[in-house]
């Protein structure tokens, strides 16, 4: 506690915020945004910041954002943004940068954390979660399976590893400026057109569909739109149905050869698969 | 009028009870069943209801972990009693966990399943580490559960200069790691960070680099960093 006639020292607060989903966000990035006098935050969760923050300005930063194709050391750093923060901070204010997903893989965080302390303004760090982990786990699919895939490899849209071996999961967002459908496009083109695949189309961070098939079936849906893209064994619910062990789970149907109850037979794109595992509310 | 029941699964994240998320806090106040894995947080199992039943179904205490069919009949059994049931599973509920296959078998079951993302335990120990992914690069979380069947990693695949690992494991075999890596062609010199103990409250974090990895110590479970991964200067000729 700030003694009286002494002066808060300068702290801003670097909250992950999470997907968007206002229902993911952090029970302590709730009590920080409901105290912040300032928030600067990404434009793809600023509705977070109004919703949350109401008796806080809200400014929007230009770094970093949605837009991962213009994302390198350089265009992270925004001076406005920093200025803002610096001098709300040290004028005493309860200042909050929020940013979409998790800090640690933002690209503006290591560059603004590292100019906060050079202007000796301390920050805490509150983790949310990841886009590309909890996108995918929101619509029910798991990165990692015990039995189908042990690694995930995160990749921005712009710079696509090889997608060969349905065993290494690979999750990429694909935002507006860059559709599902050109990513699974290039992802064919360099990889496997025969790997399982999933496209979880999301509105404001929300999972709202599943559109599923091969790399090469969703190459050709143009009307995918913007969301996140994941490509392995685990994109597919009959692998996943067919991956239980032999009486793992008594009372299942065919020993682990059947399609999950809410599964569909055929992994068909272009059909929006309803999100029977969201919770209503 | 009877409520169906449901298996909601929530991910716990890394252990402090501020780091849940609003839709898992909401879901673990009103269960009636809540069945957690070993590693979720005393803290976090703090706001489970007096009212409602606890099962710990992972290891913890030296306690073996329940068998996969015994985690999904006891979930089956209370949803068809039109219970609520909390499947807890800290960090991220798929990331290096068992989850994955309790919700197949549920579904298969024909049991209503809903998913609650958490913050990931990888995330929240890669940050206390201090080392930051290159801004545009790949980044890689490997399950080296011992109990995972999957949980092989493909080491080779990991020279991309410039990119992060991240290493989930149960087990102490850091020599082994920086032997797979150094064969794969990651050079000796690139920065690995050993988080122990990631999410609790006595985690800690030792600093070294490919080389030195193995002759480092620590006790299961750990997070590595590696990275960013920087490729072993080929030799001419």
């Amino acid at each position: 506690m700030t003694a009286p006639g002494t002066r808060r020292p300068a702290v801003v607060e670097l909250i992950g915020a999470g997907p968007g989903d206002p229902d993911l966000l952090t029970r302590r990035a709730e009590v920080s945004l409901a105290a912040a006098t300032l928030v600067v935050t990404d434009v793809t969760v600023a509705h977070l910041a109004r919703a949350f923050a109401p008796g806080a300005a809200v400014r929007v930063s230009p770094a970093g954002g949605p837009d991962r194709e213009s994302i390198d050391r350089g265009a992270t750093v925004d001076g406005d943004t920093l200025a803002v923060l610096i001098g709300a901070a040290r004028a005493g204010g309860s200042v909050v940068r929020l940013y979409r997903g998790d800090p640690w893989l933002h690209p503006a965080y290591a560059v603004e954390s590292a100019i906060l302390a050079s202007a000796g303004v301390d920050h805490v760090t509150v983790p949310g979660p990841l886009v590309e982990l909890a996108v995918p786990a929101a619509a029910g699919i798991a990165v990692h399976h015990p039995r189908l895939a042990g690694t995930v490899t995160i990749a921005p849209s712009t710079r696509l590893p090889r997608a060969v071996d349905p065993a290494r999961t690979l999750v990429t967002v694909a935002d507006d400026a860059d559709d599902a459908g050109g990513v699974a496009a290039r992802l064919a083109r360099s990889g496997d057109p025969d790997l399982p695949a999933a496209v979880v189309v999301t509105v404001g961070g929300v999972p709202r569909a599943v559109r599923r098939g091969t790399l090469g079936e969703l190459a050709r849906d143009r009307t995918l739109g913007g969301g996140v893209v994941v490509v392995g064994a685990v994109a597919s619910p009959a692998a996943v149905a067919a991956a239980l062990p032999p009486g793992g789970a008594p009372g299942q149907r065919g020993g682990g050869d059947a399609p999950g109850a809410d599964a569909p037979d055929v992994d068909e794109p272009g059909a929006d698969e309803p999100l029977l595992s969201r919770e209503g509310g | 009028m009877s409520t169906a029941g449901v298996v909601h699964v929530v991910g716990a994240g890394p252990g402090d009870p501020g780091l849940l998320t609003r839709r898992g806090a909401r879901l673990l106040a009103e269960a009636d069943v809540v069945v957690a894995d070993g590693r979720t947080s005393d803290d976090v199992l703090a706001l489970v209801p007096s009212s409602a039943e606890l099962h710990r179904v992972g290891t913890a205490d030296g306690a073996p972990p329940w068998p996969l069919a015994d985690i999904v009949d006891l979930m089956a059994t209370r949803v068809g009693e039109g219970r609520q049931v909390v499947r807890l599973e800290a960090g991220d509920i798929f990331v290096a966990s068992p989850v994955a296959e309790e919700v197949a078998a549920l579904r298969a079951r024909g049991v209503a399943v809903t998913t609650t993302p958490g913050v990931s335990t990888a995330t929240a120990a890669s940050l206390a580490t201090g080392m930051v992914p290159v801004p545009g690069s790949t980044v890689t979380f490997a399950d080296d559960s011992r109990d995972h069947p999957a949980a092989f990693v493909d080491w080779g695949s990991f020279d991309e200069p410039g990119s992060t690992l991240v290493v989930l494991s149960d087990r102490a075999h850091h020599a082994d790691i920086a032997d797979r890596l150094t064969a794969a062609g990651v050079a000796g010199t690139t920065p690995v960070a050993i988080v122990t103990a990631p999410g609790a409250a006595g985690a800690s974090v030792v600093r070294t680099d490919v080389a030195g990895l193995r002759a480092t110590r620590s006790a299961p479970p750990v997070t590595l960093v590696v990275g960013p991964v920087r490729r072993r200067a080929r030799l001419p000729g």
